[in-house]
């Protein structure tokens, strides 16, 4: 594997946190673009250890390349169904008494990443996500 | 890399200082390490000006230090939040659920003068 692009399997996040900071330097990615790319990832991946395999443990495989002008991800697992896009919403309005954090990590994948989408099949659970490394310029009015 | 404490005590206020990246894999830790360092203190800071990444299993450490501050009685105030930290604590709301200071100075002049 080299540190370009990222195609393995893996039993905790921990096992991918150097690599995936290796993909950012390969790629010579901003600082901000970087954060983003590795709250993405540990927010999926920890979500897929925690729901999906219910933590009885399992194997995560992650690929991630550089396509184009995005970076894109696809992460899969054979845990149960788990949707990551259904998570509710947290309540960000909440004070600090009541607040919870549940729900905050698809908060912030939703947040960062420009497509998310999830399917199941043949047993698996399919996270595709990309991240654009420019901000698209939307045409004003 | 982990993450890495270093504490420091001006006037009643306990400054706590985290150097590396907080998240799920040393938040847990940081938790066991913290709760006991603040015990029943009521004036505590947290400085972030090292902090190069945290993920929301950060927050959640974050979280739990002013819900036992708010339990002592006391207050927590956070300073020196690096952009990219600053941004995360403002997609999760946490930014209007602590005080936040530019620098350390201010933060510990907060949580003293009550």
């Amino acid at each position: 594997m080299t540190a370009d692009r990222i195609d393995t399997e893996l039993t905790a996040f921990e096992d991918i946190r150097d690599d995936i900071e290796a993909f950012c330097a390969a790629h010579a990615l901003p600082p901000k673009l970087s954060f983003s790319l590795n709250l993405v990832l540990e927010e999926l991946i920890v979500n897929i250890f925690e729901h999906g395999y219910a933590g009885k443990g399992g194997v995560v495989q992650l690929r991630l390349a550089r396509e184009g002008d995005a970076i894109a991800g696809i992460v899969t697992d054979r845990g149960n169904a788990y949707d990551p896009r259904a998570a509710a919403p947290p309540d960000l309005a909440a004070g600090l008494e009541e607040r919870k954090v549940g729900g905050l990590g698809v908060h912030f994948i939703r947040t960062m990443v420009d497509e998310f989408h999830y399917q199941r099949a043949g047993g698996r659970n399919v996270t595709r996500f990309r991240i654009r490394l420019v901000p698209e310029r939307r045409a004003e009015g | 890399m982990t993450i890495t404490i270093t504490t420091e005590d001006v006037g009643p206020a306990l400054v706590v200082a985290l150097d590396g990246r907080l998240d799920s894999t040393n938040a847990k830790s940081l938790e066991e390490e913290l709760m006991p360092l603040i015990g029943a203190r009521n004036a505590v800071v947290l400085d972030f000006e090292k902090l190069t990444y945290i993920s929301s299993a950060g927050l959640r450490t974050i979280l739990l230090t002013g819900k036992r501050l708010r339990g002592n009685a006391g207050v927590l105030a956070l300073c020196n939040l690096p952009p990219s930290i600053r941004e995360v604590f403002e997609i999760s709301g946490f930014l209007s659920i602590f005080q936040v200071h530019d620098n350390r100075a201010a933060a510990v002049e907060a949580v003293s003068a009550r």
